[in-house]
């Protein structure tokens, strides 16, 4: 099938392209072939390698079977049944992910017993904690696309409730349930922060042996190699991820959501939501609140002192300031660049996948290797770069720009082309036809996805801690460099921060899903 | 009056119309039946611009469209499911043509008002169309192209999969309100009765090849 | 339909110019001093120009220590922060020769070798070269760089726990291992933190080559408890600073204990913890001029005003180190509380650049797997 725009395919391609050449291409090919000798290929031999690609492999594979396991009943309740505060519940379990690493690390420090600090069971459980609501969403949204009719017709045939479950529900969850525990694996094994902080020296995972290769022990070659290994595991996912996706955006448009919720009938069902939610709840709840017991109490006593100081602090007050001004920055240019790679994959022929390929090269790829290149590559006139202002923002919306074109391509796709076909022979130009039908229909998605680019900016520390800074400190780097700090006061204003991006976090999340809730009625 | 001459089109190397020639005269009903993968929606399809054509051309009052982009044939098309956009109400679907024209607004009210009354209408006109059941979502449709004031209206199997009763009074409505505006009219359709109640004139898909 | 495509990407070309450059507007108005005189793009009159001094996050001196330089020589000084110590001087070594700043300061002894074999600097006899630590200065060859402080990376332990429990503290190294110390050490990681490699090659200093490695089997087996950062160490994980440690043995500065008592509030009445004399490593810390800066002559003004007593006089109570230049003097309370070991342990730079690698690898496979 071609489509309406497919004229304009290469126009709208060449914004994405052109950013992810300049940053991420050029960068990366610049410190390849400038640092990367043949003989660093030795360590993939080594048992140490081994030994750590080992440990990245099964604490990603442990966390996400964790994360099916425990996402499947919240999902079940989600979508199954009407209760007070579901749409609170489901925002809350979403709030995790897209809270900073810095300010989950230090929340779990504070909340897991001495015993299992520095060790893998740490790791797993911070791994858990931020990726269940990913994984909740993705399948309660497949759930409620299950028609209700289908349990009934299996019980009418004599299946019983485990049964109906058992052969109707989960082959039809089954890609869902797939999908999601990709995206998991995924993001549980180039995990950076998590392990840092909770994993202690001696776990490591691909990612941070990236990070010690190159900054400690200046062998940048190796973690080049290194990073081409992770390049490789991460890319088959990848790969694997979109083929599912596809294969679920091809089926039909409006993908309606049937009305198979309902009030809990009996004292069993009652029960089970109560159970499911309050436990949700308290276990999503309770690190946030060690944050900001932490914040409010220095060396046991009730003490306000650090949000006192947090607020009228001008240094604080003015990364608060870079912070929201890169995020703006970042909602801006990731939902526009996002916007136009998306319309290219998704307008264009089959020759415009390599837009695909091309904007997935900075979640593949470890922050190090691409902030190296960064530097090795902005550094002569008149792109000397390397100190002004612009990379941070920059580093932002390459993190964001893939995010949100997974976000926006799924729906452009499942939008049919006859109504594209309707508009016309109602007179509208091809502007007017993209304007009225295609962008009004995605604007709910790009939202959510400019929602999604700007918690990426507030949380981002991979890549900013990664970049020079003069007076310019996101709220992230300025937690870290407080909690790096001696003082109990000191650690106490970190902490109030970290509450402060709570807050913004949360309040993000609300506002992405209530107009979620109303654009679509669920 | 609208007329294709010697119409070619091939998806990929499959041949979907061969030759076809068809003429029909200004304010003239004219039902196009045939069996289904006859091509009758690529000939609607071709009609409104929408798709390529590999030989032959098409003519609207004495001029040729052959090329002319969609937008700019002034022929309406109502699709064999609406395609109602789901994100606009009713009055915003029916307004759709006239805003894209830069109508004024109260002018558009009048329009959108008047074309409601016409198809019965009115009192849904704040409805979310998702909501509409399957006669007035083909009422609204039909509405919907009406107000652009096509030159040629198309009709793809307007009244499928409608109950036997509402078939019937739909079919009524619709072959009344077509004579009352003189709207030169091409209707396709599978069946027979529904053809030879509606239309001035019935054709087979398979008599135009040649 | 061109022109409206033309329409359509001029309209984003424009709205992308628009955000840019009110973003730029808002960030040069806000911040005058932070964007204007890049590095790059300066040069117009010497009055005018701005050096960048890169430094690693923790570089905290007094917020207007710079003003005397700015008031004496029109030359205004940049912080840039780029990482810890390890990230500076790889990225510094990737970027030789068109460096991303004028200056750098803290590659300490234990990252020299890579510095100067990456040809980083360039060299430049500071005016205060007199003054300046001879020990620290028999470092360098060539005035590559500038030794501009020196502390200690000491055994600390929490005096009271001791007391309370009526066990003599640890003196030394070897006393580490013995029984009555078990599960009481805790280090910070030699692969990602500079003291915790400082006190690796403490053991070394100690043990020689041969015998390190079966000195940390034996600490291993006494229950020594690494973690990632000096930061954890000292502030969770031990016992005598203001956090609720259980482990009363940490690897940290000779300066600890003045810190704990000047930043304490209140003030104890002696201090909490102390250093086990024989068990310090020296580090010290360099400052250099970056090679390929545009302003070389201006990059050695500022050496020469970060190696002389105004400048090294701040630094005790802010980095807590002991200044380079001999001629500063040193707060009382600071004097007070810390320790300077006469005898400090130390290896030879070069030997540390050639064998780094391989005793980090040896102490990853005894200690952490």
């Amino acid at each position: 099938m071609t489509s309406a725009y497919r004229h304009t395919t290469k126009w709208l391609a060449i914004a994405p392209i052109a950013v992810m050449l300049t940053f991420v291409l050029v960068p990366v090919l610049n410190i390849f072939s400038t640092s990367l000798r043949i003989d660093s290929f030795a360590i993939l031999s080594a048992k140490t390698t081994r030994n750590i690609v080992w440990f990245t492999t099964w604490q990603a594979f442990i966390s996400t079977a964790i994360v099916l396991v425990i996402a499947s009943p919240i999902a079940a309740v989600i979508a199954n049944f009407k209760f007070i505060g579901r749409r609170a519940l489901i925002s809350l379990v979403s709030v995790p992910f897209i809270l900073p690493t810095v300010v989950v690390g230090a929340a779990f420090l504070e909340l897991l017993p001495r015993s299992i600090h520095r060790s893998a069971l740490a790791i797993i459980i911070a791994h858990v904690y931020f990726n269940v609501g990913l994984a909740v969403r993705i399948i309660s949204s497949r759930w409620q696309q299950i028609h209700p009719q289908l349990d009934d017709a299996a019980r009418t045939l004599g299946a019983s409730t485990v049964r109906t479950f058992l052969t109707i529900t989960l082959p039809l969850l089954k890609k869902s349930f797939i999908s999601a525990g990709l995206l998991v694996f995924l993001m549980c094994f180039t995990s950076y922060g998590v392990v840092r902080i909770l994993g202690g020296p001696a776990r490591s995972t691909i990612e941070t042996e990236i990070y010690f290769r190159a900054m400690q022990l200046g062998d940048v070659s190796g973690a080049l190699v290194l990073s081409i290994l992770q390049l490789v595991v991460v890319g088959i996912l990848i790969f694997l991820i979109t083929n599912i996706g596809k294969a679920r955006a091809s089926s039909k448009f409006g993908q309606t959501v049937y009305s198979r919720m309902h009030h809990p009938r009996s004292s069993r069902q009652k029960l089970l939501v109560a159970t499911v939610a309050i436990i949700t709840a308290v276990a999503v709840v309770t690190p946030l609140m060690s944050v900001l017991h932490r914040s409010i109490y220095i060396g046991q006593r009730f003490d306000t002192s650090a949000w006192r100081s947090v607020l009228v602090d001008t240094e604080i007050f003015s990364s608060l300031l870079t912070s929201l001004r890169y995020a703006i920055f970042s909602i801006v240019v990731s939902s526009i660049v996002g916007l136009l790679g998306a319309s290219a994959i998704v307008y264009g022929s089959s020759r415009y996948q390599f837009v695909n390929l091309i904007t997935s090269i900075p979640i593949v790829l470890s922050a190090v290797t691409l902030g190296l290149g960064l530097i090795i590559t902005f550094d002569v006139n008149p792109i000397d770069w390397r100190g002004s202002w612009l990379m941070m923002p920059i580093a932002h919306c390459l993190v964001a720009v893939p995010i949100v074109i997974r976000i926006i391509s799924p729906v452009l796709r499942d939008l049919p082309n006859d109504l594209r076909d309707a508009s016309r022979t109602l007179g509208a130009t091809t502007w007017q036809m993209w304007r009225t039908i295609d962008l009004r229909i995605i604007t709910p998605a790009l939202i959510t996805a400019a929602a999604i680019a700007c918690a990426i900016s507030l949380g981002e520390f991979g890549a900013s801690s990664f970049l020079v800074r003069r007076n310019n400190e996101t709220l992230p780097l300025i937690i870290s460099r407080l909690l790096s700090r001696p003082g109990d006061s000191i650690q106490a204003q970190a902490y109030a921060i970290s509450t402060l991006l709570i807050v913004v976090c949360i309040g993000i999340i609300a506002i992405v899903d209530y107009r979620d809730s109303n654009e679509r009625g669920i | 009056m609208l007329e294709c001459r010697n119409l070619v089109v091939n998806y990929e190397s499959t041949p979907v119309l061969q030759n076809l020639s068809i003429y029909i005269d200004s304010g003239e009903i004219v039902a196009l039946t045939g069996p289904s993968g006859a091509g009758k929606t690529t000939l609607l399809r071709c009609i409104a611009g929408l798709e390529i054509i590999n030989a032959g051309s098409i003519w609207l009052n004495a001029q040729e469209i052959t090329t002319r982009p969609a937008h700019l044939r002034r022929i309406g098309l109502v699709f064999q499911d609406n395609q109602l956009f789901p994100h606009l109400n009713v009055a915003e679907n029916i307004a759709y043509s006239l805003k894209i024209q830069r109508t004024q607004q109260k002018l558009v009210d009048e329009k959108v008002a008047e074309v409601l009354e016409l198809v019965g209408l009115a009192h849904l006109s704040q409805r979310e169309v998702i909501k509409l059941s399957g006669g007035e979502a083909k009422r609204i449709a039909v509405a919907r192209a009406l107000v652009a004031q096509p030159e040629v209206l198309l009709l793809d199997e307007p009244l499928n999969g409608l109950d036997k009763e509402l078939h019937a009074r739909l079919l009524e409505d619709l072959g009344k309100l077509l004579r009352l505006r003189g709207t030169t009219t091409l209707h396709v359709t599978h069946d027979q009765d529904e053809a030879a109640k509606m239309a001035d004139r019935v054709l087979d898909i398979r008599q135009l090849l040649s | 339909m061109n022109r409206n495509l033309l329409k359509k990407t001029i309209l984003c070309a424009v709205l992308l110019a628009t955000i840019a450059s009110a973003c730029a507007k808002d960030s040069t108005g806000s911040e005058p001093s932070t964007d204007q005189t890049d590095t790059s793009s300066q040069s117009k009159s010497s009055d005018q120009i701005t050096l960048t001094l890169l430094a690693y996050d923790s570089f905290t001196p007094s917020e207007n220590i710079f003003d005397a330089f700015t008031l004496e020589t029109g030359i205004k000084v940049e912080i840039a922060l780029g990482g810890d110590a390890g990230e500076l001087v790889t990225k510094a070594a990737l970027t030789a020769g068109n460096p991303q700043g004028d200056v750098l300061w803290g590659v300490d002894n234990t990252l020299l070798s890579r510095a100067i074999e990456s040809e980083i600097f360039s060299a430049y006899k500071t005016k205060n070269i007199d003054d300046l630590d001879e020990s620290a200065l028999k470092l360098i060859s060539n005035y590559d760089a500038a030794p501009v402080d020196t502390g200690d990376v000491c055994i600390n332990y929490d005096i009271k726990w001791f007391a309370d429990r009526k066990i003599a503290p640890p003196l030394t190294l070897r006393a580490l291992t013995s029984a009555s110390y078990a599960n009481l050490l805790v280090v910070p990681s030699p692969i990602s933190s500079s003291p915790g490699l400082a006190f690796m090659l403490a053991t070394i200093a100690e043990f020689g080559e041969d015998g390190f490695n079966e000195y940390w089997k034996q600490l291993r087996q006494n229950g020594v408890l690494v973690v990632d950062g000096w930061n954890e160490a000292y502030y969770t994980e031990f016992s005598g600073s203001s956090g609720k440690g259980e482990r009363p043995i940490v690897v940290s500065y000779g300066s600890s204990p003045p810190a704990e008592m000047i930043y304490a509030s209140p003030v104890p009445a002696t201090a909490p913890t102390a250093v086990a004399a024989l068990t310090c490593y020296r580090q010290v810390e360099f400052a250099g001029v970056l090679r390929g800066t545009k302003h070389e002559r201006e990059a050695q003004l500022l050496i020469d005003y970060l190696t002389s007593v105004t400048f090294q006089e701040d630094l005790p109570l802010t980095l807590f180190v002991y200044p380079a230049n001999t001629k500063a003097k040193l707060p009382a309370e600071f004097l007070k509380y810390s320790l300077r070991p006469e005898l400090p342990l130390q290896l030879d730079p070069k030997l540390i650049a050639a064998q780094r690698t391989v005793w980090l690898d040896i102490f990853t496979n005894t200690v952490l797997r």
